[in-house]
């Protein structure tokens, strides 16, 4: 730098020395107030406009995603019985089920009356299903499917065998790999069992499937074998007979009696000896 | 609008904006006149773009524009005194010349604007408000010799800038 441009750096240095105020003269805010003063959206934030546009886009795909798996969750509500304890629970769509003791029933709050009404179940339930032929019911177990439209039926599931018993209305009973439903009317059981593999219509009509509901035990001119059956269903033990009766047939009607009174009728009446024994499934 | 786009003149507008602040700053003391100055010519010029007006040479009439604005604004103001000098110091240069020197004066505010902190702020002191090096020295509670060093250093990098600019200008 010679003497000239020194003496011209000296004097310009000095010129733009003198006005410095830091913070002036910023480009970048000058031209935002520029912009905004005449209403000038700048190409620049159009494309932060994209940006913001994609991210937000991507972030709405996926919360999106995040809720429909969310909203795709189950969320079950379940039902369990003690042994012995008897349940009445209500479905949201005021179905009705009465669980017998040691059952479990459990549904998907979320899509229950959605298109269907789905339950899964175990053990013992007499089921008074609401009428919706919109939203057909249906009682799922581990080897069957009642579906109804609305009606009362009892599913009675057991390791390796399940029975139906519909009392009013029809129910569509489906099972195992058994492609065709058999279609069941109010009176009728049914079964199905891993050993046999198909439905079996069980003909004759047993008063006492529902006892444990009714708390009334009926016998109508009853072979006494099929007495001893529905009393250790009823009072869970097992019953052995100490005297040899084979044509014994009871007809009697007990409303809730404690055991050792109904022993005690049958054995007057029929002359045999039944002595409880302690229930073996327990 | 149709004359030139937004983003157009966003680039023209980011180019300029210094070196007519530097300009307009010739003839007024204050920075925020300046930029209130250049402020009010882009949004003359905005407008005339705006309605179609077509503008041969946007530098020149700028330049122009902050030139008039800022005399309208002195003449305003009873002041005048300190900016005579200038004005009578510019009156043999070529508008040209005086487009150059704003642009080689916005580089130097910028190398001012870069200088670390405590060093631009000693180097303000002096140059800027005239303060002896003594009186920095007690301003700050610093010796005599670091404010003669922190000078020296600063003087040295814009020295350098201004060696670059004129490199660039008179190559």
């Amino acid at each position: 730098m010679n003497n000239e441009q020194d003496d011209r750096f000296e004097k310009r240095l000095r010129f733009v020395a003198r006005r410095y105020k830091e913070g002036s003269l910023d480009t970048d805010k000058a031209w935002e107030r520029f912009a905004s003063r005449q209403g000038i959206r700048r190409k620049v934030s159009f494309r932060r406009y994209w940006m913001a546009a994609a991210s937000a886009m991507l972030l709405l795909v996926g919360f999106g995603t995040l809720y429909m798996t969310e909203r795709n969750k189950p969320e079950w509500v379940s039902v369990v019985t003690a042994p012995g304890q008897l349940k009445d629970v209500y479905l949201p769509d005021s179905t009705l089920v009465a669980m017998a003791g040691g059952s479990t029933l459990r549904y998907d709050a979320k899509i229950y009356g959605k298109e269907r009404r789905v339950v899964e179940m175990t053990g013992k339930a007499f089921f008074q299903v609401k009428r919706n032929e919109a939203r057909p019911f249906s009682a799922h177990t581990a080897l069957t499917e009642v579906t109804v439209l609305g009606t009362s039926f009892q599913v009675n599931e057991q390791p390796g065998s399940t029975e139906v018993n519909v009392v009013t209305g029809k129910v569509c009973f489906t099972a195992g790999k058994e492609p065709e439903p058999v279609i069941l009317t109010a009176g009728m059981s049914a079964s199905y069992s891993n050993e046999k593999k198909e439905i079996e219509i069980l003909t004759e009509e047993n008063p006492n499937n529902l006892s444990w509901k009714t708390k009334q035990l009926r016998f109508n001119d009853t072979p006494l074998d099929k007495v001893i059956e529905d009393l250790n269903d009823y009072y869970h033990v097992k019953i052995t007979n100490k005297v040899d009766s084979p044509d014994s047939r009871l007809t009697a009607t007990f409303n809730d009696l404690p055991l050792d009174e109904v022993l005690m009728v049958i054995n007057q009446t029929l002359d045999i000896r039944l002595v409880p024994g302690a229930d073996k499934r327990k | 609008m149709a004359a030139i786009s937004a983003g157009e003149f966003e680039r023209i507008f980011k180019d300029l904006y210094r070196p007519l602040c530097m300009f307009a700053l010739r003839f007024t003391e204050k920075t925020e006149d300046a930029e209130d100055v250049v402020q009010q010519a882009f949004a003359d010029v905005w407008d005339k773009c705006s309605h179609n007006v077509a503008i041969a040479n946007f530098k020149s009439y700028l330049y122009q524009a902050v030139r008039n604005r800022s005399l309208t604004l002195i003449a305003q103001s009873a002041d005048t005194g300190q900016t005579t000098e200038f004005l009578a110091d510019m009156e043999d240069t070529s508008e040209e010349e005086q487009m150059y020197q704003s642009e080689r004066d916005a580089r130097l505010w910028a190398a001012i604007d870069e200088l670390p902190p405590e060093r631009k702020k000693i180097f303000l002191l002096s140059k800027r408000d005239g303060l002896k090096y003594q009186e920095i020295a007690e301003e700050l509670n610093i010796s005599i010799k670091t404010v003669e060093n922190q000078i020296g250093k600063a003087l040295k990098t814009l020295r350098e800038t201004a060696v670059r600019i004129y490199c660039f200008f008179f190559s």
